[in-house]
C-alpha cells in the first residue's frame, strides 16, 4: 500500500487535466471527476495512517526516483511519509474533499464551474506533493505551484478589479517571502549539495555544520514561512485574498496552503535544533502575529475578513508553537485549525450564500433561518475559541502550555490575550450573525439553508471539529506521530491551561454582554477606547504604511522609468533614430537615382551613342567592305616587307 | 623573257581586276573584273610549271580546272545578278545596301 503512496498526488493531478481538457464533455462539467479523484487520495491517506496505527507500516517511509541529474548531482522526486506528513495527508485530503464536494453546490451557478473544478485539483495536486515530498526541491516546486493556484483562484472571478489585485497582491506579497525561502535553499546546497531531508538532518548531526549558518538558512527559509502563513509583516495578502470564491478561502487561505508554511518550519526544524536562538525570533513573530491580527479581528464587519485575520491569528500561534519547542504542539494545532476553520469559513460561505453579503451588520438572527449552518458554526467558532473539549481547545492549551513550560513568560501571556480576543470575536461575530434582532428585513427574509451539498461537508467537518483533538491525544498520538529527537514532549502545566481557559471564557462572557445583553452599547465602547479602535478599524495602517513607503515609491518610479521610457528612448533614441534613417535613406535615393542610375543611363547612353557611330561604317555595299579589305592588305603587304 | 616578265603580267592584269571589281557600279563589270583575277591566277600557274617544273603539265591542267569552275561561277553569279535586277531594277551596286547597318 506505501509503495504507492506516490498515487495520492497524482490522482488530482489527473483529474484535474482530464477537467481542464475534456471537462465539457463530461456530465457535470467533469466536477465529479476531481471529487472521486480526491475521494481516492482520501481513501488511500486514511489507510495509511490506519496501517500505521495498527503497526504495518513503520515510519519514516521513502520512495525515491531519480529525476535529473546536474552534472555529479542527482536530484530526485519522492515520498517521504512520516508523522507530520501522514496528518497533513489526512488534513489535505478531507479538507479538500469535503471543500469540492461543498463546491458543487455553492459554485452551481459559476459561469466557470469547470475551470474552478480543474483549479482545486490541481491545488491538491501540488499540495499533497507538497506534503509527502522528501527533499527541498520537490517541496519548492510545489510549493510554489501552491502559490500559483492560489493566485489564479483568488482572481477566479477576475471581471472584479478588487479579486484581480487581490490576486496580484497576493502572489506578490508570498513571493517575497520565497525569495528568502530560496536563498536558503541554495545556500542548503552550496553547504551540503542535497536536498532530500534525511540526508540534511544527517549532516546537521554529525556536527559539519556551524550553528550560526544553520541559523542563517533555518531563518531563511522561515522568510517562506512568513509569506506563505502570513505571518507579520507579510501577512497584508491573505485578508484581501477572500475576494476568492468561499470554498477557496476554506480550503487554501484557511486550511491547507496558508498551514503548508508552519508545514515547512516543521520540516526546518533540524535546522533550529542546532541554532535555538532563532526559534526566538521564530516564536516573537508567531506571538506578535497572533495577537496584532486578533485585534483587526475584533472590529471587522466583513465575516470573512473577521475569519481572515483569525487564520492569521492562529497561524501566529502555530508558528508561535514551534518557536517554543512546542513541535507536536505546532503541527496538532495545524491539524485541528484545519478542521474548525474550514467549516468556519464554509459555514459563513453558506450563510454569504443565503443573504448576499459580507457585511454582519446587515444579517442578524439568521439562527432562525438556517439551523444546520448555525450549530456547524456555532461549534466551529466553539472550537476556535477554545471552549473545552472541543479540538481547538486541546491544540491551545498545548501551545500556551509549551510557551509556559519553557518560560515564555511574555509569549505566554500574549497568547493568553490572543485567546481572550479570539473568544471575544468570534462570539461577536456568532452574535451579530445568528443571534439578536434581523437588522435587515428583506435580506432575513430571503435567507434559506442551504441545498444538502453544502451542509453535509458543515456537519462533517463539525463532527471532526469536535472529536479532533481527542481522537489525536488519545494515548498520546500526537506526540508519537511528531518525535524529534532533542525535544522533550510537551508537558501538561496545570496553571497555563487554567490561566489560558479563563481568559478564553473571559472573552465570551465580554462578548456575551456587549453585543448580546447590551450591557454596554458596541459604540460608546468604541468611542471610549477611541484611538485603539481607529488603529484596529484600519488595520494598523500597515497598508497605508506599505503603501507609502513601497508601492508609492515604486509606482513613481515606474513612472518616472516610464516617462524616460516615452520622451528619452522614445522621442529622442527611437524616433530620432527613424528620423535619421529616413533623412538617411533620402539622401541615399538621391546618389542612387542621380550617380548610380546616371552611370547605368550613362553606360547605355554610352553603348548607343557609340553603336549610332559604329553603324555608319556599315554601308551594307559589298565595294566598300572590299575596299577596306585590299587596302588592308596592300597596308599589310607593305608593313610585312618593311620587318 | 623570263618568269618575272609573266609574274609582273599576271600582277596587272590581277590589280586591274581588283580596280574593276572595287571601283564597277555595273556588277556586269565586276563579273567580268573577277574573270580577269582568275585569268590572272592561271598565267601564275601556267607560268611557274613552265619554268620551274617543265617536265609535267599539272599547272596546265590546275588551270583548266580553274577555267572550268569560273565558268560555273559565271553561271551562278549571272543568275544571282537576273534574281537581283527583278527585286530591285537595278544592277548598280550602289542600290544593293539591303545590309546597311
Amino acid at each position: 500500500m506505501a509503495d504507492y503512496a506516490y498515487l495520492i498526488p497524482l490522482f488530482p493531478l489527473a483529474g484535474a487535466i482530464l477537467i481542464f481538457f475534456f471537462g465539457r464533455w463530461l456530465p457535470w462539467k467533469g466536477s465529479l471527476l476531481g471529487v472521486a479523484a480526491v475521494f481516492a487520495s482520501m481513501v488511500m491517506s486514511i489507510s495509511l495512517f490506519h496501517q500505521y496505527l495498527n503497526g504495518t507500516l513503520k515510519v519514516p517511509f521513502e520512495l525515491s526516483w531519480s529525476w535529473f541529474a546536474a552534472g555529479i548531482y542527482p536530484f530526485e522526486v519522492g515520498v517521504l511519509l512520516d508523522g507530520p506528513s501522514l496528518i497533513l495527508l489526512l488534513v489535505v485530503t478531507v479538507v479538500s474533499f469535503l471543500v469540492q464536494f461543498y463546491s458543487l453546490g455553492y459554485m452551481r451557478d459559476s459561469p466557470r464551474f469547470k475551470r474552478f473544478f480543474s483549479y482545486l485539483s490541481f491545488f491538491t495536486f501540488s499540495m499533497l506533493g507538497l506534503v509527502v515530498a522528501n527533499n527541498y526541491l520537490q517541496f519548492f516546486v510545489c510549493w510554489e505551484v501552491v502559490g500559483l493556484c492560489s493566485y489564479l483562484l483568488i482572481g477566479f472571478e477576475f471581471e472584479r478589479d478588487a479579486a484581480a489585485g487581490a490576486g496580484n497582491k497576493a502572489f506578490l506579497t508570498t513571493k517575497l517571502g520565497d525569495l528568502g525561502f530560496y536563498a536558503g535553499l541554495l545556500l542548503i546546497f552550496a553547504v551540503m549539495g542535497t536536498f532530500n531531508f534525511g540526508q540534511i538532518t544527517t549532516h546537521l548531526q554529525d556536527g559539519s555544520v556551524s550553528p550560526r549558518l544553520a541559523m542563517i538558512i533555518g531563518l531563511l527559509i522561515f522568510c517562506g514561512t512568513i509569506g506563505k502563513s502570513a505571518q507579520f509583516p507579510l501577512h497584508v495578502w491573505l485578508p484581501d485574498a477572500m475576494e476568492g470564491p468561499t470554498p477557496v478561502s476554506a480550503l487554501i487561505h484557511a486550511a491547507t496552503m496558508v498551514a503548508a508554511g508552519v508545514y515547512l518550519l516543521a520540516r526546518a526544524y533540524p535546522f533550529f535544533m542546532l541554532a535555538p536562538e532563532g526559534l526566538e525570533i521564530v516564536a516573537w513573530v508567531g506571538g506578535i502575529t497572533a495577537v496584532f491580527a486578533a485585534t483587526i479581528a475584533l472590529t471587522s464587519d466583513d465575516i470573512k475578513k473577521i475569519l481572515a485575520y483569525s487564520t492569521i491569528s492562529q497561524l501566529g500561534y502555530m508558528v508561535m508553537a514551534l518557536g517554543v519547542s512546542g513541535y507536536g504542539a505546532g503541527l496538532f494545532h495545524l491539524t485541528t485549525h484545519a478542521a474548525f476553520k474550514a467549516l468556519l469559513f464554509l459555514a459563513a460561505g453558506s450563510v454569504i450564500h443565503a443573504v448576499h453579503t459580507n457585511d454582519i451588520w446587515k444579517m442578524g438572527s439568521l439562527s432562525k433561518q438556517m439551523v444546520t449552518t448555525t450549530i456547524t458554526f456555532f461549534i466551529g467558532a466553539a472550537a476556535l475559541a477554545g471552549v473545552p473539549g472541543l479540538a481547538g481547545f486541546y491544540s491551545k492549551e498545548m501551545i500556551l502550555g509549551a510557551a509556559y513550560g519553557t518560560q515564555h513568560h511574555a509569549l505566554f501571556a500574549l497568547g493568553c490575550l490572543g485567546a481572550f480576543m479570539t473568544a471575544l470575536y468570534m462570539m461577536r461575530a456568532c452574535s451579530l450573525v445568528f443571534l439578536g434582532e434581523p437588522r435587515d428585513r428583506e435580506r432575513f427574509t430571503h435567507a434559506h439553508e442551504s441545498p444538502w451539498t453544502m451542509t453535509i461537508p458543515l456537519m462533517i467537518l463539525a463532527a471532526l471539529s469536535v472529536v479532533a483533538g481527542k481522537l489525536l491525544l488519545h494515548n498520546g498520538l500526537i506526540n508519537r506521530l511528531m518525535e524529534m529527537p532533542g525535544i522533550s514532549e510537551t508537558r501538561e502545566s496545570g496553571i497555563a491551561a487554567v490561566i489560558a481557559t479563563s481568559s478564553a471564557l473571559l472573552g465570551i462572557i465580554l462578548g456575551y454582554g456587549i453585543y448580546l445583553a447590551r450591557w454596554i452599547e458596541p459604540k460608546t465602547l468604541a468611542a471610549v477606547f477611541r484611538p485603539a479602535y481607529v488603529l484596529f478599524r484600519n488595520k494598523w495602517f500597515i497598508d497605508e504604511i506599505y503603501w507609502a513607503l513601497f508601492v508609492r515609491p515604486i509606482m513613481r518610479l515606474a513612472d518616472k522609468i516610464a516617462s524616460f521610457d516615452y520622451d528619452v528612448l522614445d522621442q529622442i533614441g527611437v524616433d530620432g533614430f527613424g528620423a535619421a534613417t529616413e533623412w538617411f535613406s533620402k539622401l541615399d535615393g538621391w546618389i542612387d537615382d542621380t550617380f548610380v542610375d546616371g552611370f547605368v543611363d550613362g553606360t547605355g547612353r554610352f553603348v548607343s551613342r557609340m553603336g549610332a557611330m559604329a553603324r555608319t561604317i556599315q554601308t551594307g555595299l559589298v565595294q566598300n567592305y572590299l575596299l577596306i579589305i585590299t587596302a588592308g592588305f596592300v597596308f599589310l603587304a607593305i608593313f610585312w616587307n618593311i620587318f | 623573257m623570263t618568269l618575272y616578265h609573266i609574274l609582273a603580267l599576271s600582277g596587272v592584269v590581277f590589280s586591274i581586276g581588283i580596280f574593276g571589281v572595287l571601283t564597277r557600279r555595273n556588277i556586269l563589270g565586276i563579273l567580268m573584273s573577277i574573270e580577269l583575277m582568275f585569268n590572272a591566277a592561271n598565267i601564275n600557274l601556267v607560268a611557274f610549271n613552265h619554268y620551274l617544273h617543265p617536265g609535267n603539265v599539272w599547272g596546265q591542267g590546275f588551270s583548266l580546272f580553274v577555267i572550268t569552275l569560273a565558268a560555273a561561277e559565271a553561271v551562278v553569279g549571272l543568275s544571282l545578278v537576273l534574281a537581283i535586277y527583278r527585286n530591285i531594277k537595278s544592277v548598280f551596286t550602289e542600290n544593293m545596301n539591303l545590309l546597311h547597318g
